[in-house]
């Protein structure tokens, strides 16, 4: 399969430390060179529906990364309304726009809102569609997974986008 | 039951939150208790007053499936569940916090109730054990029991009344508003409160509970279980107890003498044949003397012998009716249906529930939101089906409806669901699922608003949601285009719907 070819992956969880035992998983498969990511953090969808990043962890398999660099990505897909703006920091309200319309393009907001209820944990890994069988096998403990594919194009204009978010953030 | 170390780290997790549940209840319910005895206290009356405290109105129940459920109506429906979907079900109500909310009607797992009967052997429906039958049994009479401690004296529930009558000093009545009472049935147990040494009055019990037996006598108990688990209430398995299919008198029996063995621990039917032919000839003439006869009469629906067929199909409700409870409710389920609604939409437009039963976990709204007629029905919280119309409401008087086109008629039938304005069609779509047996134990039916927990969650930030029109009335018709044969499937299957929610209750 082309490394054009990436997936989003939603996972959602009962227990929260679990989430982030898979989210481990995940990144020590990056680490292992065993699958390529973009990025992958746990998340906090809260009562009123907002998601809040609580853990982010970057290409090179790295936990505790700061939002930006590899995580940017998977952190962007979760731009406002999806992501609470104090997570992202209002910079990213510029492109908003963006990111909104790759989320309706692939299906990612859908997903998102179905797979995690307000109140729950999950996981959220952005990877190449390569990888997705190693990916499947290190979720042990997902109770709901949703995947959706984004093609290369979409990948490299949300990139682009979140460069521009990080800029604005920077500035 | 499955092994704890075979669990994976989700259910090990999620168990063990059932658990938590259950402990929070029972903290709950005796903080309760306390406050009572506090007031009691407050009034300088504790002394004086006699407090009877039982722990539970038969054993734990094993009625939660082996994976415990969100939803007991899943249970009761027949709706088998793996584990996997009993977490993602959690999950989709609010996860494991809102496990014990009124967002769910849980119920722990037989695992738990196996271990909250220890030391005992089964559980509720399970009338042979004592893990079905022996709860603990406080009684408090500072004024008259000066020596408190504990009592082993055999008694059932059936002592309490004349125990109480006996404490105060009033005689078992005889007539009631001019009504002959029949005699009560237990033996009074003051005389051991006051004296531990007291002899027991209580010396023969019999027990049945949907065909699980057993009889007592002088610390004798002859155990008689059917081989049936309680969350097995299925027809398939039910057909195993037909008339002239089982034969009562040829399931295993176990014999314990409870004075040496306070668990039943010690199975003595080997070694004491006649002891177990006097206890199950015994238990035959109690049972006729209590007209216990013809065993499993309550599963009788399930042996093709049903109760009247009734007549009335056609239900009309006036004005503003609230909390019909549920098996009063006209019964929609597997077959076509009808609710049609005369309604009053102000200039300016209207909105609220017209029609709504039971609530998220199982029952149907039928509304006005946003000028249009919608509906939405709630299929044991698993699935929700919505339907809206495609265009507003008009203003006046107007009629709506919803027609339910099954399948076919039989038990969790799917279909089409239509909804009308004035005699037009104006949007429809399927439920592929239905309800066989029944929404919810609980929650009722209500014209012109839903109130307690509403059907759909969308609109419970506008609970109860009551119709800022008129509903003049509403009217039910449940045997639309039945044959007799269907007729009789279905009623049938109602029956023993009805029977299950009484082995259950």
């Amino acid at each position: 399969m082309s490394d054009d070819q990436k997936d989003v992956l939603i996972a959602a969880y009962l227990f929260e430390d679990l989430a982030d035992k898979d989210f481990g998983a995940i990144l020590k498969l990056a680490e292992d060179k065993t699958i390529t990511i973009e990025g992958a953090a746990v998340v906090q969808k809260d009562p009123d529906g907002e998601v809040h990043v609580t853990e982010a962890g970057d290409h090179l398999g790295r936990r505790g990364a700061k939002l930006g660099g590899g995580t940017g990505l998977v952190v962007g897909l979760l731009a406002p309304p999806l992501l609470a703006a104090t997570a992202v920091g209002a910079a990213a309200g510029a492109t908003v726009g963006k990111f909104a319309k790759h989320r309706i393009e692939s299906g990612i907001g859908e997903k998102l809102d179905a797979a995690l209820p307000a109140g729950s944990g999950g996981l959220i890994a952005i990877y190449d569609s390569g990888g997705a069988d190693a990916v499947d096998a290190a979720l042990a403990n997902a109770v709901r997974k949703s995947v959706a594919h984004i093609d290369g194009l979409s990948a490299k204009d949300l990139k682009a986008g979140l460069a521009e978010a990080q800029a604005g953030m920077g500035g | 039951m499955p092994a704890w170390d075979s669990l994976s780290e989700n259910s090990k997790r999620l168990f063990a939150h059932q658990m938590e549940v259950y402990a929070g209840y029972s903290e709950n319910a005796d903080h309760h208790v306390g406050r009572l005895l506090d007031s009691i206290d407050a009034m300088g009356e504790l002394e004086n007053t006699v407090i009877v405290w039982i722990w539970g109105d038969n054993g734990a129940s094993l009625e939660g499936t082996p994976t415990g459920t969100f939803n007991e109506g899943t249970m009761v429906n027949g709706l088998p569940l793996t584990d996997d979907e009993q977490m993602q079900l959690t999950l989709k109500w609010g996860g494991v916090e809102a496990w014990g909310t009124e967002m769910m009607y849980p119920h722990y797992s037989t695992a738990w109730a196996w271990a909250g009967n220890t030391p005992f052997a089964w559980g509720k429906q399970v009338a042979s054990h004592l893990g079905g039958t022996r709860n603990p049994l406080v009684v408090s009479y500072p004024d008259r029991i000066k020596d408190p401690g504990m009592r082993s004296q055999f008694t059932h529930v059936s002592d309490i009344g004349p125990t109480i009558l006996d404490m105060v000093g009033i005689p078992q009545p005889t007539h009631v508003d001019g009504v002959e009472q029949q005699p009560m049935t237990g033996a009074t147990f003051a005389e051991s409160l006051e004296d531990a040494g007291a002899p027991e009055r209580h010396t023969q019990q019999y027990f049945e509970n949907f065909g699980n037996r057993a009889m007592y006598k002088d610390g004798w108990w002859l155990a008689m279980r059917m081989p049936r688990v309680p969350w097995r209430l299925d027809p398939e398995m039910l057909k195993t107890f037909a008339p002239g299919v089982w034969d009562p008198d040829a399931d295993p029996v176990e014999l314990y003498y409870l004075p040496d063995d306070f668990s039943q621990a010690n199975d003595l039917a080997a070694s004491n044949p006649d002891k177990v032919k006097e206890l199950q000839d015994l238990f035959w003439a109690e049972a006729e003397k209590y007209n216990v006869k013809p065993l499993l009469a309550g599963f009788s629906p399930f042996f093709g012998i049903l109760p009247p067929l009734g007549t009335n199909t056609k239900v009309t409700y006036h004005g503003n009716v609230q909390n019909v409870a549920p098996g009063l409710v006209p019964r929609i389920y597997n077959h076509s249906y009808t609710i049609s609604a005369d309604l009053h939409i102000p200039d300016g437009g209207a909105e609220g529930v017209i029609v709504a039963d039971g609530g998220h976990l199982g029952g149907f709204s039928l509304f006005v939101e946003d000028g249009k007629l919608k509906h939405t029905y709630a299929f044991l919280g698993v699935f929700e089906y919505r339907q809206e119309s495609e265009r507003a409401l008009p203003f006046g008087d107007v009629n709506v409806e919803l027609t339910f086109a099954a399948d076919e008629a039989k038990p969790a039938t799917p279909g089409t669901l239509t909804l009308f304005v004035d005699g037009e069609p104006a949007g429809s779509g399927r439920l592929d699922h239905t309800v066989p047996f029944g929404f919810s134990g609980y929650s009722g039916l209500d014209v012109g608003q839903d109130t307690g927990l509403v059907v759909d969650r969308n609109y419970a930030d506008k609970a109860p949601f009551a119709f800022t029109g008129t509903v003049k009335k509403v009217v039910f018709d449940v045997a639309p285009h039945l044959d007799d044969q269907d007729e009789h499937d279905l009623h049938e299957h109602a029956s023993q719907g009805h029977t299950v929610r009484g082995v259950t209750a």
